[in-house]
């Protein structure tokens, strides 16, 4: 599988982490969001580049693990009250009878623990499912699978894809100004002091990107008269907004079936219309576009096979969200298991990333500071 | 970073551990609280006799089944159930993280699953003779004596007062001589169940059908499903008392915990656990190799 | 190719136009030199090239500029793109994909380029600017110098037949500068591409110039013409200009090769004089000593193992290519970062253990960029703030600042002050509080030729208190003029650390162009040439 190195399809990648994150959003189990957790960090590990961005899953880890200390935290404070093994208690404070039901402290029992665990990890899985996307390719790769009529978009979302990182150096930069200058950079009076520079500087670079972007012909239009492209906008919105409503009502189980699968389907159609109309008058091409080959087909695929799995086991009547109350050994669901294993084979059926070259080549080609 | 990286991969899988370990340790539910024996018969300074009626909405009107717990006054509305399943040897409630009953009696077998769809069990106080749709949290509020409390499992329901009621008349089921929540500082002169035949057959609901005598002699295999143990009748009031002492009696003949238990570790117990443990060891195998391939990389 | 007719433009709120009735055309194939000094609206007459100046920058621009035939008053910026080419001061700013292949398609995907053709001309495009070895590479991993040439290589893959270059050197060490130079004046003659690049430092592109447009600022009208002709009336002019003049010849030498060619005579004349021994107080008390110092950012050494001592009443220049650690080293002295292994003391106390207060007190750093340093509204502020922070007196730090460079106007907002006074400002703000040890980096970016002589007067200044000076910078000319010791870096390693003049005169890189026209006379700087013919005439 070695033979030939190159980049997946960012679809393919993106494909599996969301089928894996729905995967996760169906079940509670604690074996299988941590199957789904280390499968995917297992892949990870395998097939990530060094590029920088790749290093962003240690980030979604920590979030992770931040996720689910404060999910266990307020249910320590706030949470339900749930009965049981009752392993301490914090002094409650009474609510007035409207508020009856909402709890602010009292006896904090193993049950209700270990259901905000449970819940947290679900949470942490999902966002490590798309830590493991962002890492395995690169956000601006995705950007350029865009369908070439929501190019537009793009200007907005480059924008704000570099807005974080440039955030992120600007409050460095400030900080160490601040202790220049001889102030406290640490603390709550050291943050809001900076706050405002580094918004400033973030600001100044997005405008000057936006510039260079435009300069560099992004947007191009053809010749395509005002009048329409109002139309085509507006046409887009309605449709956006109709696939609102009908994703609205096919969620909630109580809506009119109105409000369901018509507002659904004339959305996308509306959508579809819209975006080939506009797309129609758009000059643009791909360089080098990722091809679709058997691997893109493997990798989507696998990540697919669990959801499917999932959504099998839990119509055949398996436990996928075991309850708070009572506590109780955590149940394996052979089938639900057994799919998301099948989404570990892009660890191994993946193409590696192409190799970055030597650094050493050349003294001048360093890594920059 | 990549030291940094692999702390946390480690932390987070500890976390799953931790989270698979609390639960091995804490298997049964500790819940099993002490259900006081006896029908409702004649009320018991300090005690209240609550009235559970239970309606998973299939079926016919049987489904509907009444029993009668005694828990100590003043008790918050969550040991009813409990004391109920611990009465009747069957799987103790299971609760959402939300709070929210998820099964009585193991019923829907889905468990929390159905929670987003509409599909719930609905609580209604038949205290007045007439069942009111309940939306305050049934578990928190306190009990008194000759409370009818009445659960009905809503196929896609509203949410609302709409929703169907448990098949059963509540004002048949609740014990006359009740205290309701004065309770007098002395007891009267009241003797068994003789002041009010009617109010012993709630928790009777005398087993109109054959099923019910195997559970008379106390035996455990019969105990365990609830709709046979004390299947439910209309609660006909005036029924012959003696015939409903004796299912109930066969229930308290079998210790509850041990119930509570066998309903919980089900039936597939060993070759579950083993399944389990084969797929904690491929999280810490899978764990361990990633954790291993970042540092390497580094 | 590139036309302006009657152009004047001035920036929204602002009391006085920035260009005021800018007419002339520069003709196609030409490599073209904007010079001014800073703040004098370079920046503003390249952008109006493709139109960003008005449409991002607001503001009113009347007249027309034409590029190719079009006008940018009637077509915006993204449909000019396959004529002109735009790269601005900081081309990782303008960055927007995150590989350099990409990057470099980018612009032919947005043409519309057929898929073949955007191919080939990626690869002819990275052969001609030596990037093939970095097609794969991440943006972020990129040197100063490599970006720069993937941000020209970004807009070249469109086939402009217009580049604009807004200061493309001035980030980058002499070697990298070379490269990118080399690289402009291959498109220039290979491909006939009309080039307009605006550089402070003329000593590196003058030579390559085919014609200068002179923007003097202040409303004075522009001239365009013959570099020899525009030099020779211009204040700003590269250290070799100079020279030519102090010499007398005619017509003034414009690279090293015409000056070496006029110079045999000067040689002859200073040939019985020595140059000055710099007066090195290699007797100061130690202000600052690194020893074994080894810092890395993940596997990559930043630095490792270097051995520093500073001493008091000295300019240590520390030099290196982009990347070579010198910024890595400042922020250890000024204990912004903790050493990995090994000591950095600063007056016998380790920086990076002393809270904020007392740090300032024994060591200030003026960052690359300075304008991190000032965050408030007006200049008075600034100075104020500053007396807060340190607990000086009242008025400490705006004495200084009008030592400095008097004349600033207190109500100014410190955004709108020229690079210099910014510099002046910064320092300031830095020696209120008195630190013994002061730290530049890159002091000199985006300072005109009478900026620079300001601030080696400022650096003479500190040295001759007692300060120790420790400079970060490429800039040769002025490590020539001030520094007494020169610490070369490479690689994270101190490969050379000498008297400026030893140090910097044999190297090939970083000789300054006076040594390079004397040689093998070790005359550094244009002064020393002039005392020496001064003292020579007295002779007489």
């Amino acid at each position: 599988m070695s033979a030939s190195r190159r980049m997946l399809h960012p679809g393919a990648w993106w494909i599996w982490a969301i089928a894996l994150a729905a995967t996760a959003l169906r079940t509670t189990d604690a074996l299988l969001l941590g199957l789904i957790a280390v499968v995917v960090a297992y892949v990870v590990s395998a097939r990530r580049t060094d590029a920088p961005w790749a290093r962003s899953f240690g980030s979604f880890l920590r979030l992770g693990v931040i996720v689910i200390v404060i999910r266990v935290v307020f249910q320590m404070l706030f949470g339900v009250r749930i009965e049981g093994t009752t392993l301490f208690t914090i002094p409650s404070v009474t609510l007035p009878s409207w508020a009856a039901g909402v709890s602010l402290g009292g006896p904090v029992t193993a049950e209700a623990l270990v259901d905000a665990a449970r819940q947290g990890l679900r949470l942490a899985v999902v966002l490590l499912c798309f830590g493991a996307a962002s890492s395995l390719c690169s956000p601006y790769r995705m950007l350029r699978a865009l369908p070439s009529a929501l190019y537009e978009a793009g200007v907005a979302i480059t924008v704000a894809l570099t807005f974080a990182p440039q955030a992120i150096i600007a409050s460095r930069q400030v900080r160490d100004a601040r202790r220049l200058r001889g102030r406290a950079d640490r603390g709550v009076r050291a943050w809001a002091g900076s706050a405002m520079p580094v918004l400033e500087g973030a600001l100044d670079r997005s405008v000057a990107l936006a510039a260079s972007m435009d300069a560099r012909g992004y947007g191009r239009r053809g010749a395509i008269p005002v009048a329409r492209r109002r139309g085509i906008s507006a046409l887009m919105l309605l449709g956006l907004c109709l696939v609102a409503v009908g994703a609205y009502g096919l969620l909630d189980a109580t809506a009119p079936a109105v409000l369901r699968l018509p507002p659904f389907i004339a959305g996308a159609v509306a959508l579809t219309a819209s975006l080939m109309l506009s797309g129609r008058g758009v000059e643009r091409t791909r360089y080098r576009p990722d091809p679709w080959r058997s691997p893109e087909w493997i990798v989507s695929l696998s990540g697919v096979a669990a959801l499917v799995a999932i959504v099998i086991a839990g119509r055949t009547g398996a436990v996928l969200e075991p309850p708070a109350s009572p506590l109780a050994v955590p149940q394996l669901v052979p089938v639900a298991a057994a799919g998301i294993l099948v989404a570990l084979l892009p660890a191994w059926l993946a193409p590696r990333p192409p190799a970055p070259l030597e650094p050493t080549l050349d003294p001048r080609f360093e890594v920059a500071a | 970073m990549s030291g940094v990286l692999a702390w946390f991969l480690l932390g987070f899988l500890a976390l799953v551990s931790m989270a698979l370990a609390s639960m091995g340790a804490l298997v049964v539910g500790a819940s099993a609280a002490s259900a006081a024996s006896g029908p409702c018969a004649a009320p018991v300074i300090g005690q209240a006799r609550v009235v559970v009626v239970v309606d998973d909405g299939e079926g016919g009107a049987d489904h509907a089944v009444a029993t009668c717990v005694v828990v100590p006054r003043g008790s918050k509305g969550s040991l009813v159930l409990a004391a109920r399943a611990a009465r009747l040897g069957t799987a103790a409630p299971s609760h959402a993280g939300s709070g929210l009953l998820c099964t009585i009696d193991s019923f829907p077998a889905s468990q929390c699953a159905d929670t987003g769809s509409g599909s719930y069990w609905a609580n209604f106080s038949g205290t007045d003779g007439v069942w009111n749709y309940s939306s305050y949290n049934p578990f928190i509020r306190r009990v008194c004596d000759g409370d009818v409390e009445g659960w009905r499992y809503v196929v896609q329901g509203t949410g609302a007062a709409g929703d169907p009621q448990p098949r059963l008349d509540p004002a048949s089921v609740r014990p006359a001589d009740a205290w309701g929540c004065d309770e007098p500082s002395a007891a009267p002169a009241s003797g068994g169940g003789a002041g009010a035949p009617g109010s012993i057959d709630a928790a009777a609901a005398s087993g109109s059908s054959a099923d019910a005598s195997p559970t008379a002699d106390g035996s455990p295999s019969g105990s365990i499903d609830p709709a046979i143990g004390v299947a439910g009748g209309q609660g006909r009031t005036g029924s012959s008392g003696a015939s409903a002492n004796d299912g109930v009696d066969g229930v308290d003949g079998v210790d509850a915990t041990v119930l509570a238990t066998h309903a919980a570790g089900g039936s597939s117990g060993g070759t579950a656990l083993l399944g389990a443990g084969i797929v904690v060891a491929i999280i810490v195998v899978l764990g361990a190799a990633a954790l291993v391939r970042s540092r390497r990389r580094a | 190719m590139i036309r302006f007719d009657h152009v004047s433009f001035t920036y929204p709120d602002a009391p006085a136009p920035t260009l005021v009735d800018v007419d002339f055309t520069v003709p196609e194939g030409e490599l073209c030199l904007v010079v001014g000094e800073t703040g004098s609206g370079k920046s503003t007459l390249l952008r109006a090239v493709n139109g960003l100046v008005p449409r991002f920058s607001g503001g009113l621009l009347t007249g027309t500029v034409t590029v190719g035939g079009r006008s940018t008053a009637l077509v915006p910026p993204r449909e000019l793109a396959d004529v002109v080419g735009l790269v601005g001061q900081d081309p990782a700013a303008g960055f927007v994909t995150d590989m350099v292949e990409d990057e470099l398609a980018h612009v032919m995907e947005n043409l519309g380029v057929a898929p073949d053709i955007m191919r080939r001309r990626v690869e002819d495009v990275l052969d001609l600017l030596g990037l093939h070895e970095l097609r794969n590479r991440p943006l972020s991993t990129l040197s100063g110098g490599q970006q720069q040439r993937v941000a020209i290589g970004a807009v070249l893959t469109a086939g402009p037949r217009v580049l604009v270059l807004d200061e493309p050197t001035s980030a980058l060490d002499p070697a990298a500068a070379e490269e990118v130079l080399a690289a402009l004046t291959r498109l220039v003659h290979d491909l006939g591409i009309t080039v307009l690049v605006a550089e402070h430092r003329l000593e590196r592109v003058v030579q390559y110039a085919d014609s200068i447009v002179y923007v003097p600022g202040d409303g004075a009208p522009v001239v365009i013409g013959d570099p020899g002709r525009i030099l020779a009336g211009s204040v700003v002019v590269p250290p070799i200009v100079e020279l030519g003049r102090v010499a007398g010849w005619s017509p003034l030498p414009l690279s090293v090769r015409d000056a070496r060619r006029a110079a045999a005579d000067l040689r002859e004349r200073l040939a019985p004089l020595t140059p000055p021994v710099p007066s090195a107080p290699a007797h100061g008390e130690i202000v600052a000593r690194v020893t074994g110092l080894h810092a890395g950012y993940g596997p990559v050494a930043a630095l490792s193992d270097v051995e520093l001592e500073v001493r008091a009443g000295e300019v240590v220049a520390l030099m290196g290519r982009n990347g070579a650690g010198k910024s890595t080293l400042l922020s250890h002295l000024v204990g912004l970062r903790a050493p990995q292994r090994g000591e950095v003391r600063v007056r016998g106390e380790e920086p990076h253990r002393l809270p904020a207060r007392s740090v300032i007190r024994s060591v200030g750093l003026v960052p690359q960029d300075n304008g991190v340093l000032l965050y408030h509204d007006t200049v008075a502020a600034e100075c104020v703030a500053a007396d807060r922070d340190g607990d000086l007196a009242a008025g400490t730090t705006r004495a200084v600042l009008d030592r400095l460079v008097p004349g600033i106007d207190h109500r100014a907002h410190p955004r709108d002050l020229s690079e210099g006074q910014r510099l002046a400002l910064a320092l300031a703000i830095v020696l209120g509080a008195e630190p013994a040890l002061v730290l530049l980096d890159e002091p000199t970016r985006g300072l005109d030729y009478g900026a620079k002589q300001r601030l080696i007067a400022m650096l003479e200044g500190l040295a001759a208190e007692g300060r120790a000076v420790v400079m970060a910078t490429h800039d040769v000319e002025v490590v020539a003029a001030v520094a007494h010791r020169a610490v070369v870096l490479a690689e994270g390693e101190v490969v050379a650390d000498g008297p400026a003049r030893d140090v910097v005169v044999h190297s090939p890189v970083f000789a300054p162009q006076i040594a390079k026209v004397l040689a093998p006379e070790t005359w550094m700087t244009v002064g020393e040439v002039s005392d020496a013919l001064a003292t020579l005439g007295e002779s007489r």
